[in-house]
Parts: structure tokens; C-alpha cells; sequence
């Protein structure tokens, strides 16, 4: 008899046991009006117009966009004529590669991250070492390891192609004329091509630089044309509101206790907020370094990288004037920022991997289980506590991030090599 | 006479216009509130945006009155702060200046990056004192 009643409470204890862990609880989601008013700020309804970039003249040029456009899928535009912007940001994996690690003319040390919607940023690359898209695009094409082509002669090669040469003319007026021995020269690269630099006398120089930042200031205005679509997330929170419900826009019992937990226990709200969610900011998340590499100091280098950039928003070769560069003004530039990376974008997340600045974790699973956990940070500290999710809730998270693919909304012609 | 008349006249004009351009800004400004040091310095802010976005950097007007309601001028005014709750301060170095007017002051650019519970404080030197201020901000 007490044998039998031994093994009906194990068996109980097992069953709760099992029932805690795998239980969708609570089963249905009600929202408060506090939530409801929080989801609204996620959606794509929020997103506002992309604001002008004063550093930027042409942003909003459909002519600088066009010229962009042909940069951006040229392979030209590398020292083998292998590489093209589009060869790790493809359009058909949402401007990622699937890859860990990027692949150039050599292994990058950088997972390559979406275009989609980065436009709205304000900093640039992992550790926001660039404070416009403009000047981002400038760093990958003299990149040894990414295209790996000297300023000199990726300004001759665009000069000397009639089609972009007319294109690049119509936006900018007339290029300056090149006429110089050297083949090669920049200030960065091999020392060949630094002594070569440094002779071009001044004038030369600068008007290479005026070219190379306007090839840059094309490529931010084709890539502000790369905004994320409505997805179910989208529809399903718009459906909440009084305004009219949309139909058919459900989330499954799974994916909103998800986006219940997204705002509530899970924290991702935190830093993963507004309609692009992401605060584009730099956070240390306790990320292990990738396998070979020291541990980054991320944005504690970045700002520093940032303020002696020449193609900074205060430099000559940005159209802001001084105190239209408010981020790089006001940027913070402390202890705090060592080991902190940005924080990338959700949208169309579950097609994207894998993640993280090295692309460490490669899966979602393995993301979710990272900030469940919290692991102490080999630099600095981990932002983030254990979240201390069951594994069904787990499941919930992953559930949701599904609901954030949808189709870009660009038009198509630009998803395509011109 | 006619003549200084009109000047007059012009002058008072432009003045009125002026104050209107001084004052436009505040139209779409929104009180964030006040609160008081332990002496009695009170501190009132306004927003530049009618509400406090997430994730966009902006500017805030300080006006600062000592306890009998003066303006507090010839003050030096520097603000930190951050969420309590997760540990960590602004993602921005904002920085606090006098303007014309007495005991108006201009803080520019701040940004907050999450939803949540924000504290403040402006540490205000003035007449070889030092006291701070708190202020909380939910977001």
C-alpha cells in the first residue's frame, strides 16, 4: 500500500515537474492597455519617414540612388574583381551571406549584418566606428580582406567606365581630372600605395577624396531604399488596436505568449524596441569572442575610430555643418562601452542567421539560450541577467521571431543587379 | 520727432518679433516637470519634442529658480543619469549651457535607448555651492 503510494506522488511530483517545464502557461494573452500602447511602438505603423541625413545632399537623390544601385553589384570595385557589395550583402537573404564569418578577397573577423531598415541608424558597423552610412560604405572597398582595391584606382576605374562616369556626372558635376603616373596610391593599404599617396600633390588627393566620399554618399542612397516589410507581427499588433481590426491577423497561441514574454520577462524589449526593433545602441551582452580572435573592445573603440575619421560628419568631406552632427557631439565615450556591440535588427531575424557581431551563435535556439543564461563576460560586464525561462518558453520566443520575416518593401528592381 | 517716433515704433516691432522666434520653439515643447533641491532650487524642464521619443536625439530647456521663485543665474549646470533597474547611464554625453535669458539653460543631446524607469541628476554649482537635483522620467 505505501509502495504504491510512494510511486503515485513520484509519479505526481515527475508530471508537475514536466508540466512546469513544457506547459504553455498562461495559455491565452490578454494585453493591458500599458502593453497594447508598448506593441504599438514595435510595429512597422510607428516607423517614421527616414529623416534627411544633413551629411548626406544626395540621400534622397533617384539619380544618386541609380549611380548606388550599379556600385553596389559591381565587382569592378575590388583589387581581383571578385567582390562586390552584393557578394555578402545578397539581396535574396535579406542583404546577409548566411555565413559566420564574411567572405571577401579573404575571411573577414566580422559577421556581415542586414541592410534592411539600417539607414535609421545613427552608428554604423558592430562597434559604430562610422557615423553615417556614407562613410560606412567607404571602408569595406579598401578593406584588404573585403574588396581590397586602393582609393586611386577604384576612383579611375568608376572615372574611366562612361556609364558611371556619366551617371556620377550628373549628380555630382564634373569629376576632377586624374592625370597622374601612379596607378595605385591611398592613404591606407600597402606602404607602396601610402608613398604614392603622399606624393600626389594636394590638390589631387583631395579631389580623389571628394570622388571616393560622393561613390559612398551613392551607395547610402541606394541602401536607404532597403526598408523591412509588414509582417504578421505587424498586422496581428495593428489588430489590437480600436481602429479596425485586420483580418486574418492572428499570431497562434505559441508565438504571442511569446511576444508577451518579449515584453515582459525576457527583457528583449529592452534593448530590441521601436518599429525596427532595435535601439541602436551598444551593449555588452557577455557574447564570447569568436575562436581566434582576442576579446573586441567593441564601441570603446569605435567612438574613438569615429571622431578621427576624415570622413566623419564634421570632416571635409561631409555636406552637415558642425552642429548638425549631434550623435557624434553628444556621444558617449566611457568604460561602459568596452566590449558593447550594437544591437542588430529582429526584422526577418529567423532568415538571417546565424548571430552575433562574429556570428558565434547559429541558431535562434542558441540566442535564446545565451540570454537565458548570461554568461560572465571575459571584458567588461554582461548587461544582461539570467532570464531564468522555462523551456517552453524558450520555445514561445523562437515562435515569434518567425512571425518577423516578410518580403522587403522595395521595389524590386532594386533587389536585382541594374 | 516723427522720425524718432518711427524708429521707436520699428524697434518695438522687431522686439515683439523676436520674442515671438524665442518663443516659437516652446510652442510645440512639452513640461516634463520640475523638482526641487534640498535647499530649494527648483528646476523645471521642458522638452523640445511634445513627447520624449526612444531612440532620438533631442534637446530640453532648464529654467532654474532658487527658493524665493528668482532666476538662479551665473550657474554651472552638468547632468548624468541612467536606469536604476538595469545598471547602467545615459547612452549619450549631454551637455547643459546658460543661455541669454537669466536662469534659462539649454541641455542638448539626449537620447534614451530603452522603455523604463530613468533618474537624472543635475548637479547645479552656484555661489560656491554644490547641490543636485533629482528627476524621474518614465518611458
Amino acid at each position: 500500500m505505501l509502495k504504491k503510494l510512494g510511486a503515485a506522488s513520484l509519479l505526481t511530483i515527475l508530471a508537475s515537474y514536466a508540466a512546469w517545464l513544457y506547459a504553455p502557461f498562461p495559455a491565452t494573452v490578454e494585453w493591458s492597455q500599458k502593453e497594447i500602447e508598448l506593441l504599438q511602438s514595435l510595429s512597422l505603423t510607428a516607423l517614421p519617414e527616414l529623416a534627411p541625413d544633413p551629411s548626406n545632399a544626395v540621400a534622397d537623390s533617384a539619380e544618386a540612388a541609380q549611380l548606388g544601385h550599379r556600385l553596389f553589384f559591381e565587382e569592378q570595385l575590388s583589387g581581383d574583381a571578385s567582390v562586390a557589395c552584393a557578394t555578402c550583402h545578397q539581396p535574396d537573404n535579406y542583404f546577409t551571406d548566411g555565413l559566420a564569418l564574411a567572405e571577401g578577397t579573404e575571411t573577414g573577423q566580422r559577421h556581415t549584418p542586414s541592410l534592411v531598415g539600417l539607414s535609421y541608424s545613427p552608428w554604423f558597423y558592430w562597434d559604430g566606428r562610422k557615423d553615417s552610412q556614407w562613410s560606412q560604405a567607404l571602408s569595406p572597398l579598401e578593406a584588404a580582406h573585403e574588396h581590397n582595391i586602393d582609393r586611386l584606382r577604384l576612383v579611375r576605374y568608376v572615372l574611366s567606365d562612361p556609364k558611371l562616369r556619366a551617371l556620377y556626372e550628373q549628380v555630382f558635376g564634373a569629376a576632377p581630372a586624374l592625370e597622374q603616373p601612379a596607378a595605385s596610391a591611398s592613404p591606407l593599404g600597402t606602404k607602396k600605395q601610402r608613398d604614392a599617396w603622399k606624393n600626389l600633390p594636394p590638390a589631387v588627393r583631395d579631389g580623389v577624396n571628394t570622388v571616393f566620399a560622393n561613390l559612398g554618399k551613392s551607395l547610402a542612397a541606394y541602401q536607404r531604399k532597403l526598408q523591412p516589410g509588414r509582417s504578421r507581427f505587424d498586422d496581428y499588433i495593428d489588430s489590437l488596436s480600436d481602429a479596425g481590426a485586420i483580418e486574418g491577423a492572428e499570431l497562434s497561441a505559441e508565438e504571442s505568449a511569446g511576444l508577451r514574454l518579449f515584453i515582459g520577462k525576457a527583457d528583449c524589449v529592452n534593448c530590441h524596441n521601436g518599429p525596427l526593433l532595435t535601439n541602436n545602441e551598444f551593449h555588452n551582452t557577455g557574447v564570447l569572442p569568436v575562436a581566434d580572435q582576442l576579446p573586441p573592445m567593441g564601441r570603446y573603440d569605435g567612438i574613438r575610430l569615429a571622431r578621427k575619421d576624415p570622413f566623419n560628419c564634421s570632416g571635409d568631406y561631409s555636406d552637415a555643418t558642425p552642429d548638425q552632427c549631434l550623435e557624434l557631439r553628444f556621444a558617449l565615450d566611457d568604460n561602459s562601452l568596452v566590449g558593447a556591440h550594437k544591437t542588430p535588427t529582429l526584422r526577418n531575424v529567423a532568415k538571417t542567421a546565424p548571430y552575433m557581431h562574429g556570428g558565434q551563435l547559429l541558431t535562434l535556439r542558441q540566442v535564446i539560450n545565451h540570454y537565458n543564461e548570461a554568461p560572465v563576460s571575459m571584458l567588461s560586464h554582461n548587461e544582461a541577467k539570467p532570464l531564468k525561462l522555462r523551456p517552453i518558453e524558450r520555445r514561445q520566443l523562437e515562435a515569434l521571431m518567425h512571425t518577423l520575416s516578410a518580403p522587403l518593401a522595395t521595389d524590386p528592381h532594386w533587389l536585382q543587379a541594374p | 520727432m516723427l522720425h524718432t517716433f518711427i524708429r521707436s515704433l520699428v524697434r518695438a516691432a522687431a522686439l515683439v518679433i523676436l520674442a515671438a522666434a524665442a518663443l516659437a520653439p516652446l510652442a510645440q515643447a512639452e513640461l516634463l516637470g520640475s523638482s526641487t533641491s534640498a535647499s530649494g532650487l527648483e528646476l523645471t524642464i521642458d522638452s523640445e519634442l511634445s513627447t520624449v521619443p526612444l531612440n532620438r536625439i533631442h534637446s530640453w530647456r532648464l529654467s532654474l529658480t532658487d527658493a524665493s521663485g528668482k532666476p538662479v543665474t551665473a550657474a554651472h549646470v552638468e547632468v548624468r543619469g541612467g536606469m536604476p533597474e538595469h545598471d547602467h547611464g545615459l547612452p549619450t554625453a549631454p551637455i547643459v549651457a546658460a543661455v541669454d535669458e537669466p536662469g534659462r539653460f539649454l541641455l542638448q543631446g539626449i537620447r534614451f535607448h530603452m522603455p523604463g524607469s530613468w533618474r537624472l541628476f543635475f548637479t547645479i554649482e552656484h555661489d560656491g555651492l554644490s547641490e543636485v537635483i533629482e528627476f524621474e522620467l518614465e518611458l
